[in-house]
């Protein structure tokens, strides 16, 4: 029997959801990343697990069947947050909940962290699984895309480091090759005079699945505008930079009449599609509500 | 029956016996338990909402190896039955056919079509896939009003869909609307809702040595051993039901859940067998609270008086009737609210689709007809001008009033005083906390009955035993949802033998060990149980007290029971364990089984619903304050006072604990609770989809509690388990109404629903 259940703007679909996971996997739990990417140029046909509070659910609904997991949730070199650089270096296999409690601070990362899912899933999730999933709706997206991160992709071959906003190419697909794995997420730090907000809309306040998001960093010398950045989650079929609501704010001064047209573009700019949260015109009345709040904020 | 005067326990805030045990993890619910050589049970369920089964071929999945038994309907030998729910009496015209395993066709989507028995789940789960149906899809019909049109398809072929059909005639609203100055028509609906208790419906079947069964299932009715006897075939004294601590049911668990599919299981294999179903299978196709339209004409005088009001409600009752007239009853009897009205008419009607049916959900109707009345009564005070306040006060029931089905009533209405206590609570609207926010204050009385409906004539039984220790044995079949059902029987106990709790222990819940005591439904159980525990307590109480007297030569209304000890007025005293020494010694009776008996009436007046329905009714008042925000259509519930007149509290912890898990699920049906059925397929199929409200979506809760000590159960109780919620999904729509300044008549109001209708205004 197949069900449709639809995350995020992202279309799944679950056959019959079992009591228990009926695909037959073999299973490795590599504990160093060499001996992970070494497995997973092997096998090219595996699945990385990490927190598994994406994967676990989707093979209870026969969306993905794996034949092989790789779970590197053991691999302790994966779990770390450093300043190096002039950058915040974050492993791929951090909890969210330890970058909550993180001292070094991104502020913006850390406020989305917050609101994804609910206590146990912070605890079991990690940011490089939010990203890898690549949900429309991943909560950790768009916060990076305005820091400007850059995500290092492992292989054994050596590795590559990719934009952020470079790195999702559809719902549920990524630039990630069959032999790479996610390793680290670099972020620059953000400077002086740097702005940031993220604001989330859920149909609940707590344990909810972005209907929109919005991540907003503003760059501002004596009141004026040097650069913005306006990422918006879960109404495209990957998160977007809103690059013409950004070119309107470049070299002004936030304003009421200034934020009413930024929040219109960006209305304008987003791609949505309607699925079991929201319409399609509730979500760009959102985008419109979302970037009005961020940059209200940041005024 | 008023002996005992002063309460040393009855009214305190005592912890339940059983609260360490559930908040440390170690209870054993029905998914908790084992035994050696279980096998487990899946089922196969309809691909489509409605059609015909044209073939069902088994042998593939019979093949496959660790099956144990694959069965479809031909394999149950009685497997359309009439579906009765533990009642004590058939009463015809409200029972209707269901099918154990669908036969012919099917007619909703996720209908069980087989069972598989397995040595593992796993096995179990490809077995199903294994089994072929083909089927021939049919036309559905998934509005009620459309199933209503002769034309529409038939969900039993040959047959009207309309499965049950009330009427009130009180006064003449013709003549009512004539009087009236002012007149006001609407619509209102309310939506499908799940249960969502934590505990999925599960339990364990065996076959026991001398070849009857026994099933240890989550339930709240024991007493379906009944009609799993007839399903299979066999003497009702050859089925004994367990039910251990439930999680949660609030109503979902009243009709049969997986009882019969254990049991087939378990006979057909002689193996104990497993099942517990996935929180999937239990949100898209396990009962849900009845969907309603509703139809509202209101005639009032300038001055507020209602002088007749006229109402249309129609449910949707899946595809098969199940409790459906029922619950259409409740709500036809609850169509007015507790406000006076001289001239009623009311005309509902139930009506099959091809939806899961619908069936008992906390309030049985009572509830959604509250989300009519209270919201129509907003719209006509707003009409009138008038203070929605002043004009509920202008119309509420008092003491010697008679409801719309002419029972006079004769016991207190507090609502004048439950609402003031909830208005002095909330205080005057809030400014907004923003520029681009919207404040909003509601209020909504309700009322629902406790107790069943009197022509079913109900009974309740329980058994309390003195041990020789001075310790207490209760033995009563009661089903322990989580509301301490159990808990409120030792407290009575306590109370009339001065035992301490710590030495009272419950055995509950088993058809085989415990004196039968009828549902854990309709707000029943302190009622009904707690007076028939009472009884049999008195009784002990007469019988070691008349001991005593003897021994002191004193009359028994000279002596007093305290602290374990049975007391003269001078300063004699003996322990109870002497006095149950000493009565075992002459052979006096130191138990006592005792039955209690709710008054029992017939079915009202089919052409004008004129009769007593239920035996009493709790009444009550909800109040909440809203936030919204303008720019994103989020809702913030930023206060919700409750206010009830529970009779006495037997315990208070207890009451406040219903009164806010009502407001919990009150705010999750005003605003983010919806199945979402599409073409009879449900779209929320797990908690991600289906919203219900997490602790920071619900504000602090201000539980107030009322007494006038005049209600039927124990002590003066009034029941509290449903009557907590009626009120509150009005109260915070009718909030959500006043911040907009308009009225949105779809459930839930939803983030985008008010988001669109805020643009609409602009």
């Amino acid at each position: 029997m197949e069900m449709r259940n639809l995350v995020g703007t992202e279309v799944v679909v679950m056959m019959r959801p079992t009591s228990v996971i009926l695909a037959d996997f073999d299973y490795s739990a590599p504990k160093s990343l060499e001996e992970a990417l070494r497995e997973k140029k092997e096998r090219k046909d595996a699945h990385i697990i990490a927190g598994g509070t994406d994967l676990i659910p989707k093979m209870r609904g026969q969306v993905v069947k794996p034949v092989y997991l790789i779970d590197i949730s053991g691999i302790k070199e994966l779990e770390y947050i450093e300043e190096r650089d002039g950058q915040v270096r974050i492993g791929a296999g951090t909890k969210i909940s330890r970058i909550i409690e993180s001292k070094i601070k991104i502020d913006v990362l850390q406020e989305a962290c917050k609101k994804l899912g609910n206590p146990l899933t912070r605890n079991k999730a990690t940011i490089g699984g939010n990203l890898c999933n690549a949900s429309p709706a991943a909560d950790t997206a768009t916060p990076l895309m305005v820091l400007g991160a850059e995500l290092v992709l492992k292989s054994l071959d050596g590795e590559r480091t990719v934009p952020v906003e470079k790195f999702f190419v559809g719902p549920g697909k990524t630039v990630l090759r069959d032999d790479e794995i996610l390793t680290e997420i670099r972020i620059p730090l953000p400077g002086k005079g740097a702005k940031e907000k993220f604001v989330k809309v859920g149909l609940r306040k707590a344990d909810a699945i972005s209907v929109v998001n919005c991540a907003v960093l503003l760059k501002v010398q004596n009141r004026v505008i040097k650069d913005a950045k306006i990422a918006l989650g879960s109404v495209a079929p990957t998160p977007i930079l809103a690059k013409e609501a950004q070119k309107t704010l470049i070299g002004n001064r936030l304003s009421e009449e200034l934020i009413e047209k930024c929040a219109q573009i960006a209305a304008k700019e987003s791609k949505p599609i309607s699925d079991v949260r929201g319409s399609a015109r509730y979500r760009e009345l959102l985008v419109e509500g979302c970037v009005k709040k961020a940059l209200r904020e940041l005024m | 029956m008023d002996v005992i005067k002063e309460f040393k326990v009855i009214g305190k805030r005592l912890p339940s016996h059983d609260a360490v045990e559930k908040a440390t993890g170690q209870t054993k619910y029905a998914d908790d338990f084992a035994l050696p050589g279980m096998i487990y049970g899946k089922i196969l369920r309809a691909k489509y909402p409605h059609a015909r089964i044209k073939r069902i071929d088994t042998s593939k999945a019979e093949k496959l190896d660790g099956v144990y038994c694959v069965l479809t309907h031909k394999d149950v030998p009685n497997n359309a039955i009439i579906s009765r729910f533990g009642q004590t009496r058939a009463v015809g015209g409200f029972e209707g056919v269901y099918r154990v395993l669908a036969e012919g066709k099917v007619r909703y989507y996720g209908e069980p079509v087989a069972l598989v028995a397995a040595e593992t789940e796993e096995i179990a789960e490809k077995a199903i896939d294994l089994i072929e149906v083909e089927y021939e899809e049919l036309e559905g019909v998934f509005d009620p009003r459309e199933a209503m049109d002769p034309k529409a398809p038939k969900i039993e072929d040959g047959k009207s869909n309309v499965v049950a059909r009330f009427k009130i005639r009180k006064g003449d609203v013709a003549k009512g609307f004539a009087e009236a100055d002012v007149i006001v028509e609407n619509e209102y609906m309310s939506q499908f809702i799940d249960h969502a208790y934590l505990e999925p419906e599960a339990g364990v079947a065996w076959v026991e040595d001398d070849g009857s069964i026994t099933i240890r299932v989550s339930t709240q009715v024991i007493e379906h051993y009944r009609e799993i006897a007839h399903v299979l075939g066999i003497p009702e004294s050859r089925v004994r039901v367990i039910t251990p601590k439930i999680g949660g049911g609030f109503g979902g668990k009243e009709d049969i859940t997986v009882e019969y599919y254990l049991a087939l299981l378990a006979w057909k294999t002689g193996r104990p067998v497993k099942i517990v179903q996935t929180r999937e299978e239990s949100l898209s196709f396990r009962s849900k609270r009845h969907p309603y339209k509703f139809k509202y004409k209101t005639g009032v005088k300038k001055d507020g008086t209602i002088v007749a009001v006229e109402a249309e409600l129609i449910s949707d009752a899946g595809a098969y009737m199940t409790l459906s007239p029922w619950v259409l009853l409740y709500s036809t009897v609850n169509a007015i609210g507790p406000y006076n009205v001289p001239n009623v008419k009311v005309d509902s009607y139930t009506v099959l689709t091809n939806h899961p049916p619908s069936g008992a959900y906390r309030t049985f109707g009572a509830g959604q007809a509250c989300v009519a009345y209270e919201q129509q009564m907003d719209e006509v005070a707003k009409k009138l001008g008038m203070d929605p306040v002043e004009f509920r006060k202008k119309n509420y029931l008092k003491k010697g009033d008679t409801m719309a089905n002419g029972w006079k009533i004769p016991n207190t209405v507090a609502l004048h005083e439950t609402t003031d206590l909830v208005l002095k609570y909330l205080g005057k609207k809030p400014k907004p906390s923003g520029p681009k926010k919207l404040v909003g204050m509601g209020i909504a009385s309700g009322m629902c009955s406790y107790g069943r409906m009197i022509f079913l004539h109900d009974t309740s039984r329980s058994k309390v035993r003195l041990e020789l220790d001075g310790s207490v044995t209760i033995e009563c079949g009661v089903q322990d949802v989580g509301a301490g059902q159990e808990a409120s029987l030792c407290q009575i106990v306590s109370e009339v033998l001065g035992v301490p709790l710590k030495k009272i222990r419950i055995i509950s819940g088993d058809t085989a060990a415990t004196p039968i005591a009828g549902t854990t439904t309709a707000t029943r159980q302190l009622y009904m149980s707690g007076n028939a525990t009472y009884l049999a307590a008195m009784k002990v109480r007469d019988n070691i007290l008349t001991k005593a007297s003897e021994i002191f030569g004193v009359d028994k209304s000279e002596l007093i029971i305290e602290d374990e000890k049975i007391k003269t007025k001078d300063g004699k005293s003996i322990s109870l364990r002497d006095i149950a020494v000493a009565c075992a010694a002459d052979g006096v009776e130191l138990f006592c089984e005792a039955q209690f008996n709710a008054p029992f009436g017939e079915v009202p007046d089919p052409e004008t619903g004129q009769g007593r329905v239920f035996p009493d009714f709790t009444y009550g008042t909800t109040g909440a304050i809203v936030e919204i925000d303008t720019e994103t259509g989020e809702v913030e519930v930023k206060k919700i006072a409750s206010a009830f007149d529970v009779g006495t509290a037997i315990n208070p912890m207890r009451v406040e604990g219903q009164i806010e898990g009502g407001a919990a699920m009150g705010i999750g049906w005003a605003l983010t609770e919806d199945v979402k059925f599409e073409k009879g397929i449900a779209k929320a199929q797990s908690f991600a989809e289906y919203i219900i409200a997490t602790a920071v979506d619900v504000p602090e809760i201000k539980s107030i509690i009322v007494e006038n000590h005049d209600g039927l159960g124990p002590f003066g109780a009034r029941g509290v388990g449903e009557v907590v919620l009626a009120p509150v999904p009005p109260a915070v729509i009718n909030a959500v109404a006043d911040a907009l300044g308009k009225r949105i008549k779809e459930l839930p109001i939803t983030g985008e629903r008010i988001l669109l209708a805020l643009r609409e205004k602009s």
